[in-house]
C-alpha cells in the first residue's frame, strides 16, 4: 500500500506511514490523511483505499454495532482548510551528488563512480514516491562512492605528479 | 557562503582549464594517467579525455573527437549538471534540474557509458 501522510491531534505532520500501518499510528476515518497524488488533506475514512482497512477492522470489533461511519459521512470541519489543503510540506529532496558521479566516470577511470551514478539515479525515484528515509540512504550511498572515486583521483594523480618531478630530476 | 562557494567552483574549473590548455597531456610526464589501461591495457570511457581538452582547447575540435568520442555525449551532460545543481538558483534551477536528472537521462547515460566502453576496444575508436 502506498505511503500516507497525517494530522495527529494536534494537528501536526506526521508520516509518511504505509496505508495498512495508519491505524496502528490511532488513525480514525476522520484524521486528515494525505499522499503523493492527492489534491487536499482528505477524512481517511473517504480514501477509499483505506476506508476498505477501515470497515474490515469495524466488521471484525464491533459485529454488534451498525456502521459507525461511511465513506460519505459529513465531516466536520474541524480544521482550516487554508492552511491543509496544500500538499504537505516533505524535507526538500537529498542531493543526489550526479555531478561528482559524472565526474568520477569520465576522470578518474574507476567504476566508483558508476555505482554512484546508479544511486543517484534511484534517489529522485524514491523521494518522488514519498520514501524519504530510503531516498536518504541512497544518497548517503551515491555519496560515499563518489569520494571514494574523488580520493582515488586525487591519490593517483599526486602518484604521478611525483613520478613526473623524478623524471624531471633525472634528465637534469 | 552561497556565492562564495560559487566563485570557488568558477575558479576550479578555469584553473583545470588553464593547465589543460599550457599542458600538452602527450608530452607532460605529471598528468594523471589511466589506472585501467595501465592495470589491463584496455583503454577505460574516460581514456583521452584530458587529450581531448587540450585539443578543444587549442581549437582543434576533430582532435579532440578523435580522442574521445563519448565526450560528445558527456560532457554537454556535465555541464548541464553543473549549471543546474551548483551555479543557478531558483526557479530556473527548479526547472533544469527536473530535465537533467531526470531518471530516464541518467540510465541513458550509463547504457552509452558501457556501450562506448565495450565499442572502443572492440573497433579501437
Amino acid at each position: 500500500m502506498e505511503q500516507y501522510f497525517y494530522l495527529d491531534v494536534n494537528k501536526v505532520q506526521q508520516g509518511p506511514v504505509d496505508g495498512s500501518q495508519l491505524v496502528k499510528f490511532g488513525v480514525t476515518p476522520t484524521t486528515l490523511v494525505w499522499k503523493q497524488g492527492m489534491a487536499q488533506w482528505t477524512p481517511a475514512g473517504q480514501v477509499p483505499e483505506l476506508a476498505a482497512i477501515f470497515n474490515v477492522l469495524e466488521e471484525v470489533q464491533q459485529p454488534q454495532q451498525g456502521p459507525q461511519f461511511g465513506p460519505q459521512v459529513a465531516q466536520p470541519n474541524f480544521y482550516n482548510q487554508q492552511t491543509y489543503n496544500q500538499p504537505p510540506q516533505m524535507p526538500p529532496p537529498p542531493d543526489n551528488y550526479l555531478v561528482w558521479a559524472i565526474l568520477a566516470t569520465i576522470c578518474c577511470c574507476l567504476p566508483f563512480g558508476v555505482v554512484s551514478i546508479v544511486y543517484a539515479a534511484r534517489v529522485n525515484g524514491l523521494y518522488q514516491m514519498g520514501q524519504y528515509q530510503e531516498a536518504l540512504a541512497a544518497s548517503n550511498s551515491a555519496k560515499t562512492w563518489a569520494i571514494a572515486a574523488a580520493i582515488c583521483g586525487v591519490v593517483i594523480g599526486i602518484i604521478y605528479f611525483f613520478i613526473g618531478l623524478m623524471q624531471g630530476f633525472m634528465r637534469m | 557562503m552561497i556565492r562564495n562557494k560559487r566563485w570557488l567552483i568558477a575558479a576550479v574549473i578555469v584553473a583545470i582549464g588553464l593547465l589543460l590548455f599550457i599542458f600538452d597531456p602527450v608530452q607532460t610526464q605529471w598528468s594523471p594517467k589511466c589506472v585501467v589501461k595501465a592495470v589491463t591495457g584496455y583503454d577505460c570511457p574516460g581514456c583521452g579525455f584530458q587529450r581531448a581538452a587540450h585539443a578543444v582547447l587549442h581549437g582543434r575540435f576533430m582532435d579532440a573527437v578523435h580522442y574521445n568520442l563519448f565526450l560528445l555525449v558527456a560532457l554537454p551532460y556535465l555541464f548541464l549538471l553543473v549549471l543546474s545543481d551548483w551555479l543557478l538558483r531558483g526557479k530556473a534551477q527548479a526547472q533544469l534540474k527536473r530535465f537533467t536528472h531526470h531518471r530516464y537521462w541518467i540510465w541513458t547515460y550509463l547504457v552509452l557509458f558501457f556501450t562506448w566502453w565495450i565499442l572502443r576496444n572492440l573497433l579501437g575508436l
